[in-house]
């Protein structure tokens, strides 16, 4: 199971726990396979996260996806790490700001300005 | 400054200031005929028009994707009658204080990159708060732009505490905040509140920058200072300007909890930002 944004999501994978709305109306229940307009749909009801089954994650979407140059990250996360050091790394809102920040910095190096954020 | 700056209270250095001891002649002139209740759109708008450099700008904000309105705007008349009178409150605000501040010697802290900092905080507590559906996102816009108001007083008034202060964060490093209490016995936020009190803004500003690195001190207004407390944050890992203090401040995780926010919204807020930003800091900064 794992918590993922909504922009990561691809058609097929499986979902882990019901998607509601802010009402708490379910969208979908568990167990469906995702389709093109469920996504479209959960992108109308403002849905930002949603829980998939792990196994249905395809690897190419984490950070150290093959595309990015790893020499390059290194650099950005350092950097970053410096702008941070009086930061909690281990709460979620910075790890998020972080993640955020590193994958800017990244972008803004040589041959990097097409990197896939997500 | 003669005086050994622990006696000295941040008020004292809004009275000392010509540029600090009294607000901008247009924004007195904008705030009257604002509350007076027998004012109309175009009463408003005469008073505007009267800076011509205030107007232009206010036009060219209200045309930018920051409103997103689909037709053009092209008169002030009709600018107000679409976003309000609050937000015109806002930006005419906004655009009177950077000029007001304007012949800051550049050489301790860029004034651009401050204010880019400034209006960083300022669209990203909008953005927050628009997603907290607070009532009335506007107010956060000048919170925003005001949140560090505190750092340029101090700059200007005591330019040798605050030359030895930001030595001190560049050489052996710690939370500006905590180093300008240090050296100064009070931080650039309760100076920030000590002009905004003299200003006669209102309490809930004060409150704001007074707190908005302890948003947990503020007993009447914790959800908005949380909110310029996050925003601060934000800024500062987007990298948008500089507020002169060289790291992202602690976050205080109490208050955080307090907003019930996921983490989910930060790239959403992140992208809206940095468009809003890149569209409007051009025209504020400029002239």
């Amino acid at each position: 199971m794992r918590k993922i944004r909504l922009e990561q999501l691809t058609p097929g994978m499986k979902l882990a726990q019901d998607v509601v709305n802010f009402s708490g109306q379910v969208l979908l229940y568990k167990g469906n396979p995702l389709q093109p307009k469920d996504i479209k749909n959960f992108k109308a009801w403002g849905v930002l996260e949603v829980v998939v089954e792990s196994s249905s994650l395809n690897s190419s979407n984490s950070l150290s996806n093959n595309q990015i140059d790893g020499k390059l990250l290194v650099e950005a996360q350092n950097e970053m790490s410096n702008l941070f050091r009086h930061s909690n790394l281990s709460h979620p809102v910075i790890s998020e700001l972080m993640r955020l920040s590193t994958l800017n910095k990244l972008k803004q190096k040589p041959g990097m300005e097409n990197v896939n954020v997500y | 400054m003669s005086t050994s700056p622990k006696a000295l209270r941040p008020k004292d250095m809004i009275t000392g200031s010509t540029r600090t001891s009294s607000l901008p002649e247009i924004f007195i002139m904008i705030n009257e005929v604002v509350n007076d209740p027998t004012s109309s759109f175009s009463d408003i708008a005469q008073v505007v028009n009267l800076d011509t450099a205030l107007s232009a700008r206010l036009l060219k904000i209200v045309n930018s994707s920051f409103y997103s309105f689909p037709s053009n705007i092209e008169t002030v008349t009709h600018a107000i009658a679409v976003i309000g009178t609050e937000q015109l409150h806002s930006l005419a605000l906004a655009t009177t204080i950077i000029a007001n501040f304007k012949g800051i010697p550049d050489k301790m802290l860029n004034m651009n990159l401050f204010w880019r900092h400034s209006m960083g905080v300022a669209i990203i507590a909008r953005n927050l708060a628009i997603h907290c559906r607070e009532t009335n996102p506007e107010r956060f816009y000048l919170a925003g732009i005001l949140h560090d108001i505190g750092r340029l007083i101090i700059l200007e008034n005591l330019p040798d505490e605050a030359k030895e202060i930001i030595t001190r964060q560049k050489e052996i490093g710690g939370v500006m905040w905590q180093i300008e209490r240090e050296v100064l016995g009070f931080d650039h936020g309760e100076v920030g509140a000590a002009l905004s009190h003299s200003w006669n803004l209102p309490l809930s500003l004060e409150e704001i920058i007074g707190n908005h690195h302890n948003p947990g001190r503020s007993k009447r207004y914790p959800l908005e200072t949380t909110i310029i407390h996050l925003a601060d944050i934000i800024a500062k890992a987007m990298e948008l300007g500089s507020s002169g203090d060289i790291h992202v401040p602690p976050l205080d995780e109490k208050s955080w909890e307090q907003l019930k926010l996921p983490t989910g919204i930060f790239s959403a807020i992140w992208n809206q930002t940095e468009t809003q930003f890149n569209e409007t800091i051009d025209i504020i900064l400029s002239g």
